[in-house]
């Protein structure tokens, strides 16, 4: 099954895309800041990371570059949740590794078409 | 038959295991004069793997040193017509 | 898969009013020390509610977090001083906020007052960042294809597509196979791969790139639409679309394809308002929705009266699975030996026994802990509330904050706030000296209000100290003997003086000021206490300050009870009130009018409550010389009952009376004993004021 990393400090958000995700048949595991999920990635294999650009403790960009540091996640698609209004946030992302981005707010269908894409 | 080498894809043909392959493909090459790719198992291809094979082909065909396929998965003959790498890989 | 997103409205909610929580307590912060770290902060807290009120169609709310966090992003970067005003500004937008969020969540609708704030917020941020804008060309830039797009639309289906990747692309997890298959679900691709660059295969790292496509799509979509296929690749490619339509019909493919353009809009207008019905806030369809208003805000208002919901740190739920496990452990062994047991066991069976009294009585601390907070939940309000009134007051007032770490259970906690936020308000109305006073009587330094908090036993106290005037004891004796509470030349301590000021109806100071409100004093701070099972004391000393100290139980779902005996009955008193017990043998009994039965003690007369009268429990009359009375004290009034037997004491589990059967007035509870019996837990002050209404009843009866 494919199994989806969702990460984001905002329990609502976390919810909505857990939820969404699993609704569709994605294995989910979801942290709440960069820290909590780069623990669980070196513990672990996902197909794809869905994570905020916003965080405490350890933001997306900065968890995007540390997944690509780790074997497992040299080419895992990592798409981030970001705002229309940062730009230049999408082109740190894409510095630090991200495949793509899901542009806030989104619907849950959204969501899924979007990782569906990557999860080929 | 003696003078084949088979050679199992497994069941990913993608970026992830293209670092393992390549050395394998290259063993091959040293054995004998006809290399057979087993493909019947293959679930998942991109473009790195596909890629490899066919600059594997490429440097065959230059030592003459027959490749020929066993089995392509759907799958992968699937991606390989996707990336127009059809011919290339001699499926057509 | 039609997803229900209200689900996550509570949730939202609840994250949100914390969001704000933060964003407050932070900006109070700012004013002291203007960390980046606090701006980051207050900025996430923003942005996250923002992010969530627009996905969760909050728009109202989404559109003010926009500017909100569009001004902090700019102070963020250090392109924007952070002056009081700012901050005053940000606060209001965090009450603002509140409110909005507040009514959503009743279901309500938000009304406008915060346009005027995001005006504001446009004002100030228009203003400055003019020279900004110019350099936002950059960023707009960004976005050239919808304009390309635009000169572009006349396709008439034929598109040839280069798309050259560098070679790095895969390891974005971006994948070539990926995009083709979405560009086929525009139209029919035709895809060749140059493969010249591709290297030896000696050479060739095999995670690289090296391929690159030249494509035909027959579409009838417009170029931006194949264009978004490479979005996340823009940066990391070669792209080139061309139009393979001949220049002959193109004029005629225009007109048709920019009335295609106008039919779209118009159906994407309409399936933004299909949406918006949904989401009953968008301005332009309020004509549209009033009717599924309602139902929502019916639904919701029935959803905010059932779901309280505790957020519980793993620590703690972690805990309880460990204690579960040594519960399970303990069972199993008891198990065990009951199976085949024999006297020589026996010394096993009472260790075993034991260890279950230990696993439980943990078990039922740990549960508890889980309905326990920090108090740091109702400190937080504090520095805000001393901030806007000291300012209003033109008082210098330090805010000191101690032990907000201190857990007491969250109904207490809940029912806390508003006597704590009075005695605050109190202590800076009252309490603290204006600056001229303090000057005039050579006070150093500032107004100081300290808050503590601390377990001390069951309890938690918590101490509102400041260092004012302290209270005049003279002046409340004589304010006293003026209302009539005390006789003139009584002579009562100290500190028995100072708590009149917490009687009902006594108010000192001169003039009822905006602050501490009016009508609603002391006397009702003190009698939140008492229903809460707690007391407040003062102490004070003229010139020094003042303090009251709370004292409180950790939870109001565990009372220390004194198990008491009448006639056949199990009754338990709060301990807490029982002020002393007397033997009925050695003291003499009186009646005063009515026939009412009281003990005299010393110059005060205390009504005796008989419990076989109250609760018309049949036996043969006790003689009067059995027993024993039991003085309690509740909201400060006192009463006698007598019972026959005092029984041990122990902590009681509190079922709720209401719940199960009806409520009783002098009746607060039951509990269940260890020997299965059901036994009522008394409600002193309900039993006093019971005794009260039957001695009212039985004078009117005489006279």
């Amino acid at each position: 099954m494919t199994r989806i990393l969702a990460v984001d400090d905002s329990a609502s958000m976390r919810q909505m895309v857990t939820f969404t995700l699993k609704s569709a048949g994605f294995e989910v595991v979801d942290a709440e800041d960069g820290v909590k999920a780069l623990a669980i990635a070196k513990n672990s294999k996902f197909d794809v990371v869905v994570t905020d650009v916003n965080m405490p403790n350890m933001d997306g960009i900065t968890l995007c570059s540390e997944l690509r540091k780790l074997p497992n996640f040299k080419f895992t698609p990592i798409l981030m949740l970001t705002t229309e209004s940062s730009a230049d946030k999408k082109q740190a992302g894409r510095a630090a590794g991200a495949t793509g981005w899901i542009v806030k707010p989104f619907n849950p269908e959204q969501l899924l078409a979007t990782v569906k894409k990557v999860v080929g | 038959m003696a003078n084949k080498t088979t050679l199992n894809l497994g069941s990913a043909l993608d970026i992830v295991h293209v670092g393992d392959l390549k050395p394998r493909l290259t063993t091959a090459l040293e054995k004998k004069p006809h290399v057979v790719l087993i493909a019947d198992k293959i679930e998942r291809a991109d473009t790195a793997g596909v890629q490899l094979i066919y600059s594997f082909m490429q440097y065959a065909k230059e030592k003459d040193i027959a490749v020929t396929w066993q089995k392509p998965s759907d799958k992968l003959l699937e991606t390989v017509s996707k990336l127009g790498m059809s011919e290339a890989l001699g499926f057509v | 898969m039609e997803i229900d997103l209200s689900q996550f409205h509570a949730v939202f909610f609840e994250e949100s009013f914390e969001g704000l929580d933060v964003m407050e307590q932070e900006l109070l912060n700012l004013e002291e020390d203007t960390d980046l770290e606090n701006v980051n902060t207050i900025f996430r807290a923003a942005h996250s509610i923002k992010g969530g009120s627009a996905t969760f169609g909050f728009n109202q709310v989404a559109e003010f977090t926009h500017v909100m966090e569009t001004l902090l992003d700019e102070m963020r970067e250090g392109k924007r001083e952070i002056t009081r005003e700012i901050i005053d500004l940000l606060l209001k937008s965090v009450d603002c906020l509140r409110g909005m969020l507040n009514k959503l969540q009743d279901g309500d609708d938000v009304n406008n007052d915060y346009v005027e704030l995001v005006d504001y917020f446009n004002q100030l941020l228009s203003n400055e960042s003019s020279d900004d804008k110019q350099n936002t060309p950059n960023q707009n830039s960004e976005e050239p294809l919808s304009v390309s797009n635009k000169d572009d639309d006349n396709s008439n289906g034929g598109y040839s597509i280069k798309f050259v990747p560098e070679n790095y692309i895969l390891q974005t997890g971006n994948e070539p196979v990926r995009m083709f298959k979405e560009l086929e679900g525009l139209g029919t691709l035709t895809v060749k791969a140059d493969l010249t660059k591709v290297p030896n295969f000696v050479e060739l790292d095999p995670e690289l790139c090296f391929v690159s496509w030249d494509m035909q799509l027959d579409s009838q979509e417009s170029e931006a639409d194949i264009r978004a296929v490479f979005e996340w690749v823009d940066d990391d490619c070669l792209l080139e679309v061309k139009q393979l339509n001949n220049s002959s019909s193109n004029e005629s493919e225009k007109t048709s394809d920019n009335a295609k353009a106008t039919v779209s809009e118009i159906n994407s207008e309409a399936s933004t308002q299909t949406k918006a019905q949904t989401e009953p806030l968008v301005a332009d369809s309020k004509k549209l929705v009033p009717i599924k208003k309602e139902k929502e805000a019916v639904k919701s208002t029935n959803k905010s009266t059932s779901s309280a919901s505790i957020r519980v740190g793993i620590d703690k739920v972690d805990t309880l699975i460990d204690l579960v496990g040594e519960l399970v452990i303990t069972q199993s062994m008891l198990g065990e030996l009951g199976e085949n047991f024999d006297v020589s066991k026996l010394e096993q069976l009472v260790a075993g026994l034991r260890e279950l009294e230990s696993n439980t009585r943990e078990l039922q601390e740990s549960v508890m802990r889980i309905r326990m907070l920090p108090i740091g939940f109702v400190f937080n309000r504090m520095p805000r509330m001393v901030r806007d009134l000291s300012a209003q007051l033109g008082k210098n007032i330090d805010l000191i904050i101690k032990g907000e770490d201190t857990e007491l259970d969250k109904t207490v906690m809940e029912q806390i706030g508003d006597p704590l936020t009075h005695l605050v308000r109190n202590a800076i109305d009252h309490g603290i000296e204006s600056n001229q006073q303090r000057a005039d009587n050579n006070k150093q330094g500032v107004g100081k209000i300290t808050l503590d908090a601390y377990h001390q036993g069951g309890n938690i106290i918590i101490e509102i100290e400041d260092n004012g005037g302290g209270i005049n004891p003279d002046i409340i004796y004589a304010k006293a003997v003026e209302k009539g509470l005390i006789e003139e030349g009584v002579e009562i301590p100290e500190e028995q003086i100072i708590g009149l000021i917490m009687e009902p109806g006594f108010s000192t100071a001169e003039v009822v000021s905006d602050v501490s409100g009016r009508g609603v004093g002391l006397d009702v701070v003190k009698r939140n206490i008492n229903n809460l099972g707690g007391s407040v004391d003062i102490s004070s000393v003229v010139g020094r300050g003042t303090k009251f100290t709370i004292r409180l139980p950790l939870t109001l779902a565990i009372l220390d009870g004194q198990l008491i005996r009448c006639a056949n009955e199990i009754y338990v008193i709060p301990l807490a009130s029982i002020v002393e017990s007397i033997p009925l043998a050695g003291i003499k009994l009186t009646k005063i009018a009515g026939n009412m039965p009281v003990y005299k003690n010393g110059n005060e007369y205390i009504p005796i409550v008989d419990l076989r009268d109250e609760f018309d429990i049949k036996t043969e009359k006790q003689s009067t010389n059995e027993g024993l009375i039991a003085i309690v004290e509740g909201e400060n009034r006192k009463i006698a009952i007598k019972i026959d037997e005092l029984l041990g004491q122990q902590q009681v589990v509190i079922k709720s009376l209401e719940s199960h059967y009806k409520c009783i007035q002098g009746v607060s509870g039951a509990t269940i004993l260890g020997d299965g019996r059901v036994s009522l837990i008394l409600d002193i002050v309900g039993l006093s004021r019971r005794s009260a209404d039957r001695a009212t009843a039985v004078r009117e009866k005489v006279a």
